[in-house]
């Protein structure tokens, strides 16, 4: 759900109902942005499975926590603020444990001939190679902004700082997705100086 | 192609200049330093195919299955979390903010410490010594007269001779404590004396000869 859809009850109101303790608002609440916060944390850690987890933990903080927001910024806006923080934690996790990354659980989505489907699978690998090389604050930035379509100033009230650092991020974080891919692209896969991502079966 | 300075200036700007956000003046130069440069062109044109590319690819969904079943089992969770703080007694927020509190402590502390510091080192005078308790000579009815040339000399030399009673100012009303007060009573000295010594130390108070 993005922020211009029109719903029978508004935010503001669901927001007030779940701050009283009210479950079904904050269920509500949770089918509208669902897909918006899983798309995020997918983005983030790069595995559908972390990000299903991630997803949930997110939405627990915000049930635990949802007396704190205090309508400064959107709702969704404070989610996102609260999935990128999760998503923090657990890249942090998996930089100390060195777990394993699956771009692979993400391919879900068949093509109509067998060579479109390789074509798109070989671009969307490309894609997921490079968005995984990239720090985590851009590839933030650039699924905030390109995916989420929030404006600077919201994407300044997830992730902190001003509209201008946001803007000014954004373009940094662009311009190096755009070498990682020219420069996968003109690259062997066997050359790359990172191991190989292997597909494996997914743990569902 | 070369890359002139300006191409690196305008080729920040390029991401920006692909949104609607940018700002007008910015884009306007933009968009006439690409009319004439392929490089920034080229770049452009790279730039758009990335978010192309990104656009092109959004995250699958999962299916509604998947989202079934994580409703399932966020719902219990979250049922689990709504009944836990009943069992917990509720928090008991402070009705002052709790970063005014952090903010105020330490300087509470410091100026405790200051004060303790202040007052063990503080300089230190001579103890003031009490004052000396005027002395008011009444006469009583009783007679002495060896006090009486005493009380002559202490200021009372228009009084009628007779046995002297020593008033200290503020006794009655309880200013001086019983302790401090400086004996000035000479009958007990005088009593031990012989008559002759009395009357040496007579001579020696009015300036005599010893």
């Amino acid at each position: 759900m993005k922020p211009g859809e029109c719903h029978l009850v508004s935010d503001v109101e669901l927001v007030t109902r779940a701050q009283e303790g009210d479950l079904p608002a904050f269920e509500e609440l949770v089918q509208r942005y669902q897909r918006d916060i899983y798309a995020l944390a997918c983005r983030m850690v790069s595995d559908a499975e972390e990000a299903r987890d991630v997803m949930q933990q997110a939405w627990l903080q915000a049930f635990l926590h949802i007396r704190d927001f205090r309508g400064h910024s959107a709702f969704r806006t404070w989610l996102f603020r609260i999935t990128l923080n999760q998503c923090y934690n657990f890249l942090k996790g998996r930089k100390r444990y060195g777990e394993p990354v699956d771009v692979g659980d993400l391919v879900l989505e068949a093509e109509d001939s067998p060579e479109a489907e390789l074509m798109a699978e070989e671009e969307r690998a490309r894609l997921y190679q490079a968005l995984e090389r990239l720090p985590a604050k851009q590839r933030a930035v650039i699924t905030l902004k390109l995916e989420q379509n929030l404006s600077y100033q919201e994407i300044a009230q997830v992730l902190g700082g001003t509209a201008g650092a946001a803007r000014v991020n954004y373009c940094q974080a662009i311009k190096r997705l755009k070498k990682l891919l020219v420069s996968e692209h003109d690259h062997d896969v066997a050359v790359r100086p990172y191991p190989k991502v292997a597909p494996r079966i997914s743990r569902r | 192609m070369t890359m002139t300075w300006r191409c690196a200036l305008i080729q920040r700007w390029l991401p920006g200049y692909l949104d609607a956000e940018a700002g007008g003046l910015r884009n306007r130069l933009v968009a006439r330093h690409l009319e004439r440069c392929p490089a920034c062109r080229q770049e452009l044109a790279e730039l758009e195919a990335t978010v192309r590319l990104l656009r092109a690819h959004p995250v699958p969904d999962p299916g509604p299955e998947f989202w079934a079943a994580f409703q399932r089992e966020l719902h219990l969770q979250l049922v689990q979390l709504q009944e836990e703080p009943r069992r917990q007694p509720e928090r008991r927020h402070l009705p002052v903010p709790r970063r005014l509190i952090l903010a105020v402590a330490p300087l509470a502390v410091l100026l405790l410490v200051a004060v303790g510091v202040w007052r063990e080192f503080r300089p230190r005078g001579p103890a003031p010594l009490p004052a000396p308790p005027v002395a008011v000579t009444a006469p009583l009815p009783a007679e002495s007269d060896s006090s009486v040339e005493l009380a002559a000399h202490g200021g009372g030399a228009a009084h009628p001779p007779g046995p002297e009673k020593v008033l200290y100012a503020g006794i009655d009303e309880g200013l001086w404590d019983e302790d401090l007060v400086l004996n000035w009573d000479m009958d007990p000295v005088l009593g031990d004396l012989s008559p002759q010594e009395r009357e040496a130390l007579a001579r020696k108070l009015m300036g005599g000869e010893p």
